[in-house]
């Protein structure tokens, strides 16, 4: 595993993590971690994982016309 | 056989099942549960409790629960003439939007009040007499009392504000921060 999805899964951990905080217990501090923290964090996972496919894509269409 | 790219059927077969459970992981997983947890929370912020969690919230609440206090909220409040959302159901408004309007405002609230931009704490317009009457109209005790009857079209009409006769719904400095 590349380090872009290392990361894009520890953004995606992070976002649960954080959502579960407020699940158990919604608070304004737990709601403001949600909508502030955890919902970007979710999307910067989902943009890195995107660009990592994307690039592993290019990179074997590459490979194939090479071969 | 080997293929010319030199991916056998096995290793795309185990590259395209890493790529779905990373999907779900990254994108699927966190994106429902999100949602959920999103739509709960929101439910649950209508509660008092939920509103008493701001410290700038305090004085408001204080009041409601102060058995000595005759203000419009607290009354409302002890004698339970609202059940459960005291301050919710008179904080929102009842149009088709006037839930989300009132949650969406809720979130810049908690902006202003965690980076520091805490102001007096004042109504984004006055106070509608629909938010009353959506309760009062109609009820016989409303309808029935002599005040009203002079007055009901302007009541209606938000001409005259029933906070006029009826006096402010919570302590006149409740909202400037200390």
């Amino acid at each position: 595993m590349n380090n872009r999805k290392k990361a894009a899964l520890t953004c995606a951990a992070l976002s649960v993590m954080i959502t579960s905080i407020c699940l158990y217990k919604t608070t304004s501090v737990t709601m403001m971690a949600l909508f502030n923290l955890a919902m970007p964090l979710s999307l910067l996972g989902i943009a890195l994982y995107l660009f990592d496919v994307a690039v592993s894509v290019m990179k074997l269409r590459i490979k194939a016309k090479h071969h | 056989m080997k293929p010319k790219h030199g991916l056998d059927d096995e290793d795309t077969r185990s590259r395209v099942w890493r790529h779905v459970f990373l999907a779900l992981g990254i994108i699927v997983v966190p994106v429902l549960y999100g949602a959920a947890t999103s739509s709960v929370a929101f439910e649950r912020s209508k509660s008092l409790e939920f509103c008493a969690s701001c410290h700038v919230m305090d004085p408001f609440v204080e009041d409601l629960k102060n058995p000595s206090s005759d203000l419009l909220a607290a009354k409302h409040y002890q004698y339970r003439r609202i059940n459960t959302h005291q301050c919710y159901a008179c904080h929102a408004d009842y149009d088709l939007f006037g839930p989300v309007k009132a949650k969406v405002n809720g979130l810049s609230h908690f902006v202003h009040n965690y980076v520091g931009t805490r102001h007096e704490i004042k109504l984004y317009k006055p106070f509608p007499n629909a938010r009353c009457l959506q309760c009062h109209d109609g009820a016989k005790s409303f309808v029935k009392a002599e005040a009203h009857t002079d007055i009901m079209a302007e009541l209606r009409s938000d001409g005259m504000k029933c906070a006029e006769c009826h006096g402010s719904a919570h302590p006149e400095h409740a909202g400037v921060p200390k």
